[in-house]
């Protein structure tokens, strides 16, 4: 409870309760305090919107149960640990909710991009950006655009054009098949990884002349070290052949085959047999039979030296190697500044910046300033931090928190309070390596047990609360076995640690195991099936069920299965937008809009309408009647075919938006509106919120977006859910369903994957290049190996954190598919641990029957229903509001309106004739009155003024209103042009600028009859008509005027 | 229960001075207008009206300066900026636009604040210094770039200061500075009780005024509160008022008036999640097409957080229902009249020397205003277009796209020479449309979009004769932000029952039932906003509002709308779209954890049902369907046909049997089609002269050198496009010329090292009549076989593909058969397809014994040749000779394929897997 600064990081298993510790520590620190406002300077960061929003409501929710309820744990446990009375807290919660949800601003539980959001802003100014920038969070697109942007320079930009011809050039050469644009998009995104920051940095100042250079001495090194190899092969093939020595004396020949081939240029893939190894050993080089001792022995003698060749010309081979290996990406990367540059540019001026760049622009403000200088820019200051699922911050935001941190923990509130830290994570959960996630941090700050000079309290959560007990026991006997697979002993001895968890005394839980001959993907998709038969039989219901894959394409093959039977099924592809057929119509219905000679698009129209009146009889008549005549002949025969059509003139002074409505309840869509139509609209609503939303661009629009939009993931139980371990962490769900679980803990080695390389040429301007992961990677030198392990290490962490993930997600049921081994694999995979797991529990794998783990039956508990009342949407579509508009009236007389309004306006800012200059000019200002026609209103308005008749009231000394409303009992205002009065006379005035009209005349006698209960005065009504004359027309004797 | 306007109308009724002694000071002209009426309600007789104005006409009254807008103030910003600042140091206009708007948001804060400028000015930049001393050694630093930005501010805000006041002009701020300058005049002319009613926030020149008039006795004034908010002395409802009792000597010894007490009455809440902005829009109407609208009993108000939702709004209330009145304008932003603007700027802004950008055009064009004149004046541009869409040329010349200048096309495409020039080709534009055109003519709110849009190019104009070498895009932007502001009005009874409102028009309105939307965080209330260079304790130190202020202000807006309100209806939505998602206001969760004992909360949640797609589309096969098909064998089916019906069964009905042709777009970029037409016509070309000879190596030398002028050629027969060639268009070239020439060079060494090349036959068309068992009409197929030749003595059926290929994909083992593939698959092994089609009709019709096939992939031409093999055995060397046995397993394919096409009971498919 002391002013000490204190570091707390929780090893957080899954299922352990994570959101519980944190929510509980945060509100231990809100309640320890003895400011109210505490809450102000405490952050929470998290990785998503949904992971926020769900423990900002957390903390409410408890704080106001805190207030509520009588009895309560975390309540007890906080007192318990604080020291203070359980009364007390319930008052002190109550304070505390109230000031955050009154000053909810400052209750910052927020994703860490929010945050690095919100530091750009402030410092917009200081990095050049506009200060409206939009934040791009689809950044592929962009990257896309870039590219066609440097793309489009070819044939105009001399160095652009001869190097990217070249590299046109150079992939024929080399049998490339690749396309240019692909290749420059691997780069492009380089700019975005942070990984690949540091490297970035070094060739940052590398122009393109500089690559050019430098591939110039490269490849004139490369022929260097060819032709040294060749002529050391040719040196020792010579002297063999000198001692006698040939083909026949080797085993295989291998030594004179060797070298023939160094000979015959042909580099590739030389080094992968045992020659090397054989000849550093002496053994199986020299073929006994069939040769003399006599030779063999000389053969033998020469082993050493031949050795010797061996390696020299291996070095040059090498070097050749790697060289032309470099080449591949030469051109790409050679534009990396180039795109870089361009980037930069297209950022400004679209006023965009791609949410990839956060971090690294934030880091030049962390660079600058000192955390109490940012914090005054940001206006909060936060002395306690709370960071969730840390094993997945990158380097360079925690790079970028670390100052902060440090601030907090050094420096000391006014009550002498330090600030304080407080990490969650779980690193084998550690599954975004590929985006920068960097579990390191959370194991060296676990093992160093120090952030700079404060001591870091550990803490484990030992229980899982998600799974019922024999899952867990299986996860703990499974993994005790598994985790000799790891290789990285570091990370091993961590899981040793903390991988076992305590269950939670929920007795149930079933695992099963079922193994297949071969990676036949139709006998995996049946097991699924009949997986999800039997669960559905034993009260799971179908929302209950999820099927969890490794890969999109297996996501997407199993969906393709799956959905021909009658199981209901949803995966992101069903998702997609542009799967609706309903949609489908519309678009059909735009492009014939757009091209009506576009006819497959009237069969498209006809498709839909046909299926959904069930015509399917007479398809063909129906089509080929469609084809005939003009377009409004197709929206004809529409209707009266269908019932429904719609109307192509109808598109015209509809906006976009509208025109979509409109369609839709002309096609009788409205009927069948659904989850897609409703994201639809909502798409062309945003579409037609942004300048140039005509159908030409929409279509143009759409079909670059809707490979990408889709609806959300229902989340009420109608439908077995499939998607990635990746999209399914953090998740839960009764029954887990595992299909394709055999995959090898390598990446498929046809899959291309590039690294960065040094070239450690000292004639090389440039620093590293890029080079495809190979086998040969490992005999570039110390350098390829160092890299080759490591990458082999670190893709064996995520293949065994990904199996962590995918078999903690369920709460009630397991179904693992998996391959049958008849002997161990030479490497590793998941099937192995899967047959070894049987293997050890006494059990043989086998094809017929799964092996099973727990009780008999996998039962099931539904999930209690939220305090929720559902609606459905019954959405309307009328155009009828469209009759509310004020009227406009034709241009024609709406130039003489326009003119008659101006006059208005110009006397009604005249009270006395000294006005005039002024009323022109104001008018002037305000863009009424264009300068050109300064003169004729101003000889205008001295006209009127100086009109015999009107002059007594212009003059001053008169109480002058002008358009003053009067209020009339229950009827209403009436707004008479002006009203003078003098000493003797009460004048009403009304301008016409029209010609006369009897209307005139009643109206004015109204308003005089009105004014008859205001003034005692005699009242005189005037009707000035102003035209080229002015005339003035005096109504005498309006009290007999009848008014009808 | 009595609302606030009735309270206010009967004090002024029963107020001791005439009418005429009375000025009205509300916070807006609705508020105004809902005053008038309701005096119109109480009194007895007419009278003339006591004045009621809002607080920004009176402020322009006190400060007898013409309010300026800021798109203006930008203008004139610049103008001073040119001036003041040296040249060496000036910014484009593009640039200078991303701080100026903001900065002028600044100015008006200072001024609206009476906030000392030489004071905080010289703490800002000090405190730039401060930062640029601490870190002298990065010149480079950022906080240079702070530093010279604000060193400059102190002159540009003065400059601009006296220059608007020399032209009897301000600022929103300036008119507030000058209104509390003019005040103690006013004071002394004007002996009028003032009543300020229902304001909450005030900055520091409101404060000053509204305090100096109550210590002067000439004013009285009224809060629109409850009590609730104003004793619970956490509530930000009521932070401001509270405030004002506590640091206003001329109220601190008062007590309030005007405050209710029916926020703790019994109120049901309904607080309803959605899904996006239109399920919550589309709810809406939902909500009011179940209300049973009984007239005068209560009165209903919708009001609209984000005002952009109105038209979804208004298109969902059933059209039965037309009582509701909108107060709010519906911005013309998004109207077809405005796009058609927008597009003729945008083309401008991507054109190229005079030539237009062809999506610009193509989009100009497609428009329906545009479409709809140029049917009028029976112009049909379509045969130019087509034309220039089959030239494939990316930027069209203006001059093409208009015959005369008296055109229409000449109004819509003559090229501009200026910023001025684009703005009067706009205008006549309009002029000319408002004439002419049926649309714009007599559709009233077309008409009323163009006026409006006039205004705005009128005012614009004003300055761009000033402001030389602006880019158009920057000025586009200034005249979208002028054009957004513009709105249609609607024609309504401002008693109806049903109001449809914006937000801040709800002020001093009360309603018993109320519908707010988007009751979301960064809506209602907005929360942190970026729009000041002013940090947090820069504004704390100088009494300028923060975001902490801005929400109170919310909070007031909020609670002050739903105090009476008996029914409240609160939506929200719940998308996850973009930075930091949809949070539900924190006045949801205020009114659920702060619930008082009467209040009844609701939750609700909207949903649609969801509809999976998984039906298959069947066309059946009628006799009539039959009878075409007999008559397309009978003229000839090729193997791309073929292959299409096996991939896509009702595609190949649509082109075949419906004979649905293709349609053909502009491509700025050459197509995989075309690409692979220029070689094959290209490489027809280059072996014609040898055709039927022994090639010899030398051959190739003649070759090689006709190939560039023959490619050129061949290219733009094909494919035309921009004669200068650059981008992709210009690799793709380039890649071509290469890609023939190693071709050529490789297999000139082949025949180097002594192989023997004879072509016998290029592009040969040939014509077959397949017996198919079972079916008693002969089936003709037809096709061209790129290339036969002899190699080394062998017979070869050759393809050229320049797009990849699969090798693995042109096997024909014995055992395998295209029917068990799947159809998306069979793509595929389309080329292998080919190739055994036609050599299966060499063979029939040649007796050859065997024959050798495969394709030359021109995009690895250093591959030279794939052939189709036949057996996987390593060791076998003839396992790329095709043989009779061969052919007869390829017969059966080719009977099973037909027999399926004339198959009844087998329908065309649609194969919808892209």
């Amino acid at each position: 409870m002391m002013g000490k600064p204190s570091f707390n990081l929780i090893n957080a298993s899954a299922g352990s309760g994570k959101t519980y510790s944190l929510v509980f520590e945060y509100i231990r620190e809100l309640l320890s305090n003895s400011n109210d406002d505490h809450f102000r300077s405490l952050l929470a960061l998290t990785f998503t919107n949904k992971a926020v929003n769900e423990m900002k409501s957390r903390v409410i929710e408890t704080l106001s149960d805190f207030v509520k309820k009588d009895q309560l744990e975390m309540r007890f446990e906080i007192s318990k640990k604080i020291n203070i009375e359980e009364l007390e807290i319930q008052k002190k919660s109550e304070r505390i909710l109230k000031n955050i949800l009154y000053d909810y601003a400052g209750f910052d539980i927020l994703t860490l991009d929010t945050f690095t959001h919100r530091i750009i802003r402030a410092f917009a100014l200081d990095f050049k950006l506009p200060k409206s920038f939009e934040v791009v969070v689809e950044q592929d697109e962009i990257l896309k655009e870039l590219i066609q942007i440097i793309i489009d320079q070819v044939g105009v930009e001399k160095e652009i054009t001869k190097s990217l011809v070249d590299f046109v050039y150079y992939k024929i050469d080399n049998n490339d098949k690749e396309s240019i644009n692909d290749r420059l998009l691997q780069i492009a995104r380089l700019i975005l990884n942070e990984n690949d920051r540091e490297f970035l940095k070094k060739l940052k100042n590398n122009s393109l002349h500089d690559f050019k250079e430098t591939q110039k001495i490269l490849n004139k090194i490369k022929f260097k070290e060819a032709l040294k190899a060749k002529v050391n092969a040719r040196e020792i093939l010579d002297k063999l052949a000198l001692n006698g020595l040939d083909e026949s004396i080797f085993y295989r020949g291998s030594v004179t085959k060797h070298f023939s081939l160094i000979v015959e240029n042909k580099f590739e893939r030389i080094f992968s047999n045992s020659l090397e190894k054989n000849l550093s050993q002496g053994t199986r080089i020299v073929k006994k039979t069939n040769n003399s001792e006599e030779l063999i022995m000389i053969a033998n003698n020469m082993i050493p030296e031949i050795y010797q060749y061996f390696l020299k010309a291996k070095e040059s081979v090498l070097k050749f190697n790697l060289i032309e290996e470099l080449n591949k990406q030469w051109t790409p990367l050679s534009l990396m500044a180039e795109m870089e540059k361009t980037l930069n540019k297209y950022q400004i001026e679209e006023k965009k910046m791609l949410i990839g760049q956060f971090n690294e622009k934030i880091s030049e403000v962390i660079q600058d300033y000192d955390a109490p200088f940012i914090y005054e820019r940001i206006g909060e200051k936060y002395r306690h931090f709370f960071i969730d699922e840390f094993q997945d911050t990158s380097k360079l935001q925690w790079a970028n928190l670390k100052p902060l941190l440090k601030h907090a923990l050094e420096s000391e509130d006014l009550n002498g309070k330090s600030g304080s830290v407080f990490l969650v994570g779980d690193p084998k959960q550690a599954i975004y390596r590929w985006r920068g996630g960097n579990v390191h941090m959370f194991l060296d700050l676990l093992s160093n047990k120090k952030f700079d000079q404060t001591t870091i309290n550990t803490q484990s959560l030992p229980i899982n609360f998600r799974s019922l007990d024999n899952i867990v026991e299986f996860n703990n006997t499974f993994f005790k076995g598994a985790l000799e697979s790891l290789t990285d002993l570091n990370y091993r001895s961590f899981y040793e640690d903390s991988f076992y968890q305590k269950n939670n005394n929920s007795p149930g839980g079933k695992i099963e195991i079922h193994f297949t001959e071969n990676k036949m993907d139709s006998v995996h998709v049946q097991k699924t099936i009949e997986a999800i038969l039997e669960a559905k039989k034993q009260g799971f219901s179908w929302g209950s069920m999820a099927i969890l894959v490794r890969k999109k394409t297996q996501a997407i093959s199993i969906f393709e299965s799956i959905s021909n039977t009658e199981i209901p099924v949803v995966s992101i592809e069903s998702l997609l937008l542009k799967k609706s057929s309903s949609i489908k119509l519309l678009l059909s219905v735009l492009r014939l809009n757009l091209k009506p000679e576009n006819s497959i698009e009237r069969i498209n129209i006809c498709r839909f309408l046909i299926e959904k009146n069930n015509q399917n009889q007479i398809s063909h008549k129906i089509f080929k009647e469609s084809l005939e005549g003009s377009l409004n002949d197709f929206t004809r025969f529409l209707e009266i075919k269908f019932g429904y059509s719609f109307d192509p003139r109808s598109i015209q002074n509809l906006n976009f938006y509208e025109l979509i409505e409109s369609l839709i309840s002309s096609l009788g869509l409205l009927n069948h509106f659904d989850t897609y139509l409703e994201f639809f609209l909502d798409y062309c609503y945003d579409f037609s919120n942004q300048s140039k939303s005509t159908i030409y661009n929409f279509i143009k629009e759409w079909e670059r977006d809707s490979e990408k939009l889709t609806i959300p993931l229902p989340d009420d139980n109608q439908a077995v859910r499939i998607m990635t371990i990746h999209v399914a962490k953090g998740l839960e769900f009764p029954l887990v369903i595992l299909p394709f679980l055999y995959s090898d803990f390598q990446p498929d080695p046809r899959i291309k994957r590039q690294t960065w390389y040094p070239i450690e040429f000292k004639e090389s301007k440039i620093d590293y290049g890029r080079i495809n992961f190979s086998s040969r990677l490992e005999n570039y030198g110390n350098y390829g190996k160092k890299i080759s392990d490591n990458d082999k290490i670190q893709n064996e962490l995520d293949a065994f954190n990904i199996l962590y993930v995918a078999l903690t997600r369920a709460s009630n049921k397991i179904v693992v598919i998996t391959t049958l081994l008849e002997k161990a694999k030479n490497y590793k995979n998941y099937a192995q641990l899967f047959n070894d797991y049987v293997i050890n529990q006494g059990s043989t794998p086998t094809l017929i029957n799964p092996f099973v783990y727990g009780s008999k039956k996998g039962q099931y508990r539904n999930i209690k229903e939220k305090d929720f009342k559902n609606n459905l949407l019954d959405p309307r579509i009328n155009f009828n509001w469209k009759k509310h508009f004020k009227p406009e009236t034709s241009l024609e007389v709406n130039v003489k309106r326009l003119k008659g309004i101006l006059i208005h306006r110009l006397l009604s800012k005249i009270k006395f004739e000294s006005d005039i200059s002024w009323a022109i000019d104001s008018s002037i200002r305000e863009g009424l009155l264009n300068i050109k026609d300064k003169l004729y209103y101003n000889e205008l308005l001295q006209k009127i003024v100086n009109h015999k008749d009107l002059k007594a009231i212009f003059k001053s000394g008169n109480i002058v209103y002008k358009e003053k409303e009067i209020l009339l009992p229950n009827e209403g205002i009436i707004r008479p042009d002006r009203i003078v009065i003098t000493k003797i006379n009460c004048y009403v005035i009304d301008y016409k600028t029209g010609s006369p009209n009897t209307d005139d005349k009643i109206q004015i006698v109204s308003y005089s009859k009105h004014l008859e209960a205001i003034t005692d005065l005699p009242i005189e009504p005037l009707l000035v008509y102003i035209q080229e004359r002015i005339q003035v027309k005096k109504i005498s004797n309006y009290k007999n005027t009848i008014i009808t | 229960m009595a609302n606030f306007l009735d309270f206010i109308a009967d004090e002024i009724i029963n107020e001791d001075h005439s009418f005429d002694h009375i000025k009205i000071i509300s916070p807006s002209n609705r508020a105004s207008l809902f005053l008038r009426n309701k005096l119109v309600q109480k009194i007895k007789k007419p009278v003339i009206s006591p004045e009621i104005i809002s607080i920004s006409e009176f402020i322009d009254e006190l400060s007898e300066l013409n309010k300026i807008e800021n798109t203006y103030v930008i203008f004139e910003l610049y103008l001073i900026y040119c001036k003041t600042i040296p040249k060496n140091e000036q910014q484009q206009f593009d640039e200078f636009m991303g701080w100026a708007l903001i900065l002028i948001n600044d100015f008006n804060l200072i001024d609206s604040y009476l906030v000392d400028t030489s004071a905080l000015f010289s703490s800002m930049i000090s405190a730039q210094e401060i930062k640029q001393w601490a870190q002298l050694d990065k010149s480079d630093s950022s906080t240079k770039n702070t530093f010279e930005f604000w060193k400059n501010i102190p002159l540009l805000y003065s400059s601009l200061t006296r220059s608007l006041l020399k032209d009897g002009v301000g600022t929103i701020g300036m008119q507030f500075r000058q209104a509390v300058n003019n005040l103690e005049l006013y004071m002394s002319e004007n002996d009028k009780i003032h009543y300020f009613i229902g304001f909450n926030m005030l900055n520091k020149a409101e404060s000053t005024i509204i305090q100096e008039f109550i210590s002067h006795k000439k004013a009285k004034i009224f809060w629109d509160l409850d009590h609730e908010f104003y004793e619970d002395i956490k509530h930000p409802a009521g932070k401001f008022i509270r405030s004002y009792y506590k640091d206003w000597k001329c109220l601190r010894s008062k007590k309030p008036e005007g405050f209710s007490s029916n926020f703790k009455k019994d109120k049901t809440f309904n607080i309803i999640e959605t899904s996006n902005k239109i399920s919550q829009a589309k709810y809406v109407g939902q909500i009011i097409n179940q209300w049973k609208l009984n007239h005068n009993i209560t009165n209903k108000g919708i009001v609209l957080g984000d005002d952009r939702i109105l038209l979804p709004v208004l298109s969902g209330i059933n059209s039965e229902i037309d009582s509701w009145n909108v107060t709010m304008g519906l911005s013309i932003l998004n109207s077809p009249s405005v796009s058609i603007l927008d597009m003729i700027f945008e083309m401008h802004i991507k054109a190229n020397e005079g030539n237009y950008f062809y999506e610009d055009v193509l989009s100009i064009l497609n428009d329906t205003i545009v479409k709809n004149q140029l049917n009028k004046e029976k112009i049909n541009l379509n045969n130019s277009i087509k034309d220039l869409e089959k030239s494939n040329v990316t930027f069209f010349p203006y001059q093409k796209l208009y015959s005369n200048k008296n055109s229409f096309q000449y109004i819509l495409f003559r090229p501009v020479n200026s910023f001025s020039d684009l703005l009067k080709k706009l205008d006549t534009l309009i002029n000319f449309l408002q004439k002419e055109n049926d649309d714009a003519k007599n559709d009233s709110s077309v008409l009323k979009e163009f006026n409006l849009i006039k205004k705005v190019i009128l005012k614009l104009l004003k300055y761009t004769n000033q402001i030389k070498n602006t880019p158009l895009k920057i000025l586009f932007s200034i005249y979208k932000d002028s054009v957004k502001e513009q709105k249609l009005s609607f024609y309504g009874n401002p008693n109806s029952d049903l109001q449809i409102m914006s937000l801040p028009e709800t002020r001093l309105i009360d309603f018993d039932s109320v519908l707010l939307t988007n009751v979301n965080e960064g809506i209602l209330p907005k929360g942190k906003s970026n729009d000041s260079f002013l940090p947090f304790d820069i504004k704390r130190h100088f009494g300028l509002p923060t975001f902490l202020e801005q929400d109170a202000k919310y909070a007031y807006q909020f609670y002050r709308l739903i105090q009476r309100a008996q029914n409240v209806y609160l939506l929200f939505s719940t998308s996850e779209k973009g930075l930091g998602g949809s949070e539900k206001s924190r006045f949801i969760y205020q009114l659920e954890h702060f619930k008082k004992p009467n209040h009844k909360i609701n939750f609700v949640k909207v949903k649609t049902i969801f509809n999976s797609n998984n039906s298959i589309f069947k066309v059946n096969k009628s006799e009539e369907v039959i009878e075409v098909l007999r008559s397309i064998v009978k003229k000839g089916l090729s193997p791309s046909a073929l292959t299409k019906f096996i991939i896509n069964p009702l595609e190949f009905y649509c082109q075949r049997v419906l004979k649905i042709k293709e349609y053909k777009e502009l491509f700025p970029v050459i197509e995989p089609k075309d690409k692979g037409n220029v070689v094959h016509e290209t490489l027809e070309a280059i072996y014609q002269p040898f055709l039927l000879k022994k090639i010899i190596a030398s051959d190739y030398e003649t070759m090689i050198s006709r190939l560039p002028s023959l490619l050129n050629e061949k290219y733009i027969l094909i494919y035309g496009g921009n004669p200068n060639r650059k981008g992709h268009n210009y690799l793709i070239y380039e890649e071509l010329k290469k890609q023939c020439n190693e071709f050529l060079l490789t297999e000139k060494l082949l025949v180097e090292k002594g192989n023997s090349l004879k072509i016998i036959s290029l592009e040969k068309k040939i014509e077959y009549d397949f017996d198919c068992k079972g079916l008693s009409f002969p089936i003709k197929i037809i096709g061209t076989i790129d290339r036969i030749d002899e190699w080394n003595g062998q017979l070869r059926i050759v393809d050229y593909k320049t797009g990849s290929v699969k090798t693995d994909k042109l096997k024909f083992l014995s055992n395998f058969s295209f029917e068990r593939l799947e159809n998306k698959k069979y793509l595929d092994y389309s080329p292998l397809f080919q190739l055994l089609l036609y050599s299966y009709i060499y063979f029939k019709q040649n007796s050859f014994q065997v024959l050798q096939t495969g394709i030359i992939p021109i995009k690895t031409p250093k591959d030279y040749f794939y052939p189709v093999i036949i057996s996987s055995d390593k060791e076998n060397k003839n396992k790329d000779l095709l043989i009779a046995d061969t052919f007869d397993q390829f017969e059966n394919e080719l009977i099973t394929v037909i027999k399926n096409l004339f198959d009844e009971n087998i329908p065309f498919i649609a194969n919808d897997s892209e």
